[in-house]
């Protein structure tokens, strides 16, 4: 059964990269991507055109984001009942103290920062299929 | 009447006298004549009775007897001699008698002298008549009964006297009337005429020789009986002898017989009688009306007298009832007592002083409640009368003991004052309990003491004044002070000591009594000017107080000797000239308060910056020019005093707002300080404006919040930085390097060369954002300094630089670690940074690098990191510390040129300076200090375990 991952990510060069990266680690996985959080709830809350979204097995949340951005997408995301359960790991630019500190308070399953180095990026993506998608064990729920 | 007494009784005498020399001289002449034999002696009429020796005898004796016991009185030799020849008469007398009655012959008769004559009429010879013998028997009784004491006796003599007297008149009157039958019926032998003359004289003499008592006091009385028996005694004797005679004469003429005669005689006498009592009652009538006005007189004024007497006893019982009254209500005892000691009145006060009643005490001696010391006062004695010893006492208090009924005794003062009576002197005595005055007078005595020590003991000189500014008194100190002995000063004027402005103020003068003069002196501190005995003078201070005694109104002066206030009052008025001085010489506004609150003093620099004048702010309320913050701070209120007030606000600088004359206000900053003064505590207050002051710290409150603000803008940017820079430079790193691996030998040469340089400056501007967000967060994320382990921020800097320095082969060494105050963060990568250095810029060989650190003398650590690299040549020293600074090529050694950057920003940030020692080739020492931490330092050693000892 292939995983379902949702990526929230507004750049489009870091979404290919990211989509790349995946699909060297593991070709079983179906990657959705919204590209900021209206999307992203949208997707989650299967409204509109995301009626048929299946329910992802990961989310990987990028913070800065135009119009709805990745801390508040976190922030609903664990405050309901439905969609808490989905690991949420943060991948993000931003090293700032203060974003780690409030994700984790926010809940976020872990946080990663992008490496500027493609193979360094490569390699962190692989860590995350490795612990997240393989041996991590995810809860199931319909 | 009174007057005719004396002479009365002289003419008596006399004639007593008389009669009893005549008697002795008869008696004598007759004794002689029988002595000599002269008849006519014998008997004086030739032919007639002779007088005989006895007789004769009889009369020297008699005659003798009354002269002695006229002149005698009783018990002394004349009288018992007298009284002896009374007896001899009285023996002659009886026994001549005896010798009739029993004829007997004694043989008296011729015992001296016979008797040869055969006289006529004589029974046996030389023998008395028996008549004279009774007479002599009579008059010898008188005389010898004539001093006798009881009034029976003398009666008797009298009677005695007046018998031998009629004997002899009747001897006479036969004489006159040829009665010789007459003389002859008495028993043979008759009368001799001078016997019967001297017989005569004698009993008048005998009969009046006490002539104030018996029969003879009848007739010498004072009496109208006596005057009348006095006027016509002598008529009663001579008329009918006389008229008899003349009777008889005319019958012996023939001219009528007896009978006729006898009428005649009893006509004429009781006609003569009839007239000579008719003429002395006329008299004494005359007398007695005489006497009766007089008596009317004298009744008259007796009643008067009576009247008066009668108005006088009402006025008397009266003031007697007032007296009484008095005497009553005195508040002392009143005890009147008489001359002899006795009480005879007293009032109530002195039955309960004493405790008596008042009958107990009345008739009893004064000495019974007074025991000592009354009596004996007032009493008479031998050396002066009652009057003399009462006036000596009349007024004077005298302290006597009283006692009282139960026997306890008191002391008591008594005053007398006499009282004249009709029972002579009286002495009143005001009997005064003087118990509690006695106790009082002690008391006093003690108080005197201890006011006489006090005096004494007194700290200052105290000189005691009379009212005429003479001293009486004054203690030890006031001789030391002036330098007199005490005789030497007192009863000298205080003028001697005080030269001026004492005696003045005391003293009475025309405009005001004494008592006037003192209270306005008294307790006001007086300065003056005293006089030693040498002559100096010293400032004194004076301070009266009144003392009443018995000399009257006292002065006490307590005297201060000031010089050495005087002096410090100089000192201080200098001080103060100096102080003034200062005030207004100093740079900041002076402004003196007092504890009101209002301004005293202040100096020119307050006028100025205040734009008030000097006397528009002195006596203003401070408040006018601080309105708020001065007066709440000094002036005392409930819970503080203004000592206390102000206690608490010396010294600080307190910033208030002053208000300027036009209105404006300004920042001040004061500081208080107080000050003593005869005004109380004072405040200074020293006025700074702070305007300027002011300006620069809002400038500065100003410039650090931009500072803060630009602080945080850098944060910000670095945060930009980190994210929003990165996110491009991502893509651009990370496409041109998938561009690399795809596309690497597919395109020409030239495009792989592009390729590598876009990739390679990607990933160096990545680095170069890096490390510029690592030397930022150096300010932005530093923490305060707290006690670090600089042995532990070594190792964490060792540990992180593990691989770089296994791939170059270092050795690092290390000393002993100490305790610093720095941030631990910033520390390790400090060494990590220098460290890294140390091993990345190597000479050949195996590179070496040693941490020390060591205490400098200001008590701070020196940290050196010491490598045996490159070396730094001299010149570049400052500008390897900068900003992205290298001086290598980028092929010859990696890194951007932050690191010192980074190392500088992090020493500057723990308060020091890093520095480098090097030379080309020799390696390098970087130091940088850091602050011991106040603990004990503990050296953290490098064992194994990693072991910290604490020293």
């Amino acid at each position: 059964m292939p995983l379902e991952v949702l990526l929230v990510e507004d750049s489009p060069g870091d979404v290919r990269l990211t989509q790349d990266a995946f699909q060297s680690a593991n070709m079983a996985v179906n990657m959705h991507v919204a590209s900021d959080g209206v999307a992203a709830m949208e997707f989650l809350n299967r409204e509109g055109p995301h009626a048929a979204a299946p329910r992802p097995d990961l989310i990987l949340l990028d913070l800065n984001m135009p119009r709805m951005d990745g801390r508040e997408v976190l922030a609903r995301i664990k405050n309901d009942d439905k969609l808490k359960t989905i690991p949420t790991v943060i991948l993000t630019t931003s090293e700032a103290e203060g974003d780690i500190v409030k994700s984790y308070q926010l809940h976020a399953n872990s946080y990663l920062c992008k490496p500027v180095q493609l193979s360094a990026f490569e390699s962190l993506v692989k860590s995350l299929n490795d612990f997240w998608l393989t041996k991590a064990k995810l809860p199931q729920l319909q | 009447m009174s007057d005719s007494d004396p002479r009365l009784f002289q003419r008596l005498r006399l004639y007593c006298q008389v009669s009893a020399l005549t008697a002795m001289g008869i008696g004598l002449l007759v004794m002689s004549g029988w002595g000599f034999h002269i008849k006519s002696l014998l008997s004086v009429l030739p032919g007639h009775v002779t007088m005989k020796v006895n007789t004769a005898l009889g009369l020297v004796f008699a005659g003798a007897s009354l002269w002695l016991l006229l002149q005698a009185e009783s018990r002394t030799r004349r009288y018992q001699i007298g009284r002896i020849l009374a007896l001899l008469v009285v023996l002659i007398g009886a026994a001549t008698l005896i010798e009739y009655f029993f004829g007997l012959n004694l043989g008296i008769d011729q015992l001296i002298f016979a008797d040869p004559l055969r006289s006529n009429g004589t029974s046996s010879p030389g023998r008395l008549a028996p008549t004279t013998a009774t007479a002599f028997v009579a008059i010898g009784l008188a005389l010898w009964l004539l001093n006798a004491k009881s009034p029976w006796a003398r009666w008797m003599a009298q009677a005695l006297s007046l018998w031998a007297g009629v004997i002899a008149i009747t001897a006479i009157n036969g004489y006159i009337y040829h009665a010789v039958v007459l003389s002859r019926i008495w028993m043979y032998t008759q009368v001799a005429v001078h016997t019967a003359l001297a017989l005569l004289l004698l009993s008048g003499g005998v009969f009046f020789a006490r002539p104030r008592i018996g029969i003879a006091g009848d007739l010498t009385g004072e009496g109208s009986g006596s005057l009348m028996a006095r006027r016509l005694l002598p008529a009663v004797f001579l008329v009918p002898i006389i008229l008899g005679w003349i009777a008889l004469q005319g019958e012996f003429a023939g001219m009528y017989g007896a009978e006729l005669g006898l009428a005649l005689y009893a006509t004429v006498s009781v006609l003569v009688f009839a007239i000579l009592v008719w003429s002395n009652a006329r008299k004494m009538n005359g007398e007695y009306d005489q006497r009766s006005r007089v008596e009317g007189d004298l009744r008259e004024l007796n009643a008067e007298l009576e009247r008066r007497v009668a108005e006088r006893t009402t006025h008397l019982v009266e003031t007697e009832g007032r007296y009484r009254g008095l005497l009553e209500a005195a508040p002392d005892a009143m005890v009147v007592v008489n001359v002899a000691g006795e009480i005879v009145l007293l009032n109530l006060q002195a039955e309960k002083q004493f405790g008596y009643s008042r009958d107990e005490l009345v008739g009893q001696p004064v000495k019974n409640i007074v025991p000592k010391g009354f009596a004996e006062r007032i009493i008479a004695d031998g050396t002066r009368s009652a009057a003399e010893a009462l006036a000596q006492q009349i007024g004077t208090g005298i302290e006597l003991v009283g006692r009282r009924k139960d026997g306890t005794e008191f002391p008591i003062e008594i005053m007398l004052s006499p009282l004249e009576s009709t029972e002579g002197i009286l002495v009143t005595a005001a009997i005064r309990d003087i118990g509690v005055r006695k106790t009082a007078e002690t008391h006093l005595a003690q108080m005197e003491g201890r006011y006489r020590g006090l005096l004494e003991a007194a700290p200052d000189a105290m000189v005691v004044v009379n009212a005429s500014g003479v001293i009486v008194l004054l203690n030890v100190r006031a001789e030391s002070e002036f330098g007199y002995s005490r005789d030497e000063l007192i009863g000298q004027k205080v003028k001697n000591i005080i030269p001026e402005g004492f005696a003045e103020r005391v003293l009475a003068d025309g405009l005001r009594s004494v008592e006037q003069a003192l209270a306005q002196q008294i307790g006001t501190r007086i300065e003056l000017i005293g006089r030693r005995k040498d002559g100096t003078r010293f400032p004194i201070e004076i301070m009266l107080s009144p003392l009443e005694s018995p000399e009257g109104i006292l002065v006490t002066a307590a005297i201060h000797d000031i010089s050495v206030r005087k002096t410090a009052e100089t000192h201080l008025a200098q001080m103060e000239g100096r102080y003034r001085g200062l005030l207004e010489a100093a740079p900041d506004a002076m402004v003196v308060v007092n504890a009101a609150g209002k301004i005293v003093l202040l100096n020119v620099q307050a006028e100025r910056q205040l734009g008030y004048r000097r006397d528009e702010l002195v006596g203003q309320k401070m408040s006018n020019i601080i309105p708020a913050g001065f007066a709440e701070r000094l002036i005392a209120d409930a819970l503080r005093s203004a000592e206390d007030a102000l206690h608490q606000q010396i010294g600080t600088g307190i910033e208030l707002t002053a208000r300027r004359k036009d209105g404006t206000l300004f920042p001040i900053e004061i500081m208080l300080s107080p000050l003593e003064s005869s005004e109380g505590i004072l405040v200074t207050a020293a006025i700074r404006d702070i305007s300027t002051r002011k300006k620069a710290e809002a400038n500065l409150l100003k410039k650090i919040e931009e500072l803060n603000r630009s602080n945080e803008e850098l944060g910000q940017f670095a945060y930009i930085a980190s994210h929003d820079l990165q996110e491009p430079l991502r893509m651009v790193a990370s496409y041109t390097q998938l561009l690399s691996r795809r596309y690497k030998g597919k395109l020409d040469s030239e495009a792989d060369e592009f390729i590598d340089f876009a990739v390679d400056g990607a990933n160096r501007m990545q680095r170069l954002i890096q490390d510029l967000l690592a030397f930022s967060r150096v300010g932005t994320k530093g923490k305060d300094l707290s006690e670090t382990s600089s042995e532990e921020a070594l190792r964490v800097a060792l540990r992180s630089l593990r691989s770089a320095i296994a791939d170059s082969h270092a050795v690092v060494t290390q000393d002993p670690m100490p305790l610093v105050m720095a941030d631990e963060v910033q520390l390790t990568q400090l060494f990590q940074n220098l460290i890294g250095n140390a091993i990345k810029y190597q000479n050949p060989g195996t590179p070496r690098v040693h941490v020390s650190a060591a205490k400098n003398g200001d008590g701070k650590w020196i940290f050196s990191v010491k490598d045996n690299g490159l070396g730094i040549a001299p010149q570049y020293f400052e500008k390897i510390f900068g900003m992205f600074q290298r001086l290598h090529k980028r092929e010859e050694f990696a890194g951007t040129g932050i690191g010192l950057a980074i190392c500088k920003k992090i020493a500057e940030r723990h308060g020091t300076t890093i520095s480098v020692e090097s030379e080309p080739g020799q390696g390098a020492t970087f130091r940088f200090a850091l602050e011991g931490s106040e603990k004990k330092s503990c050296l953290s050693v490098s064992t194994p375990s990693k072991e910290t000892i604490c020293l």
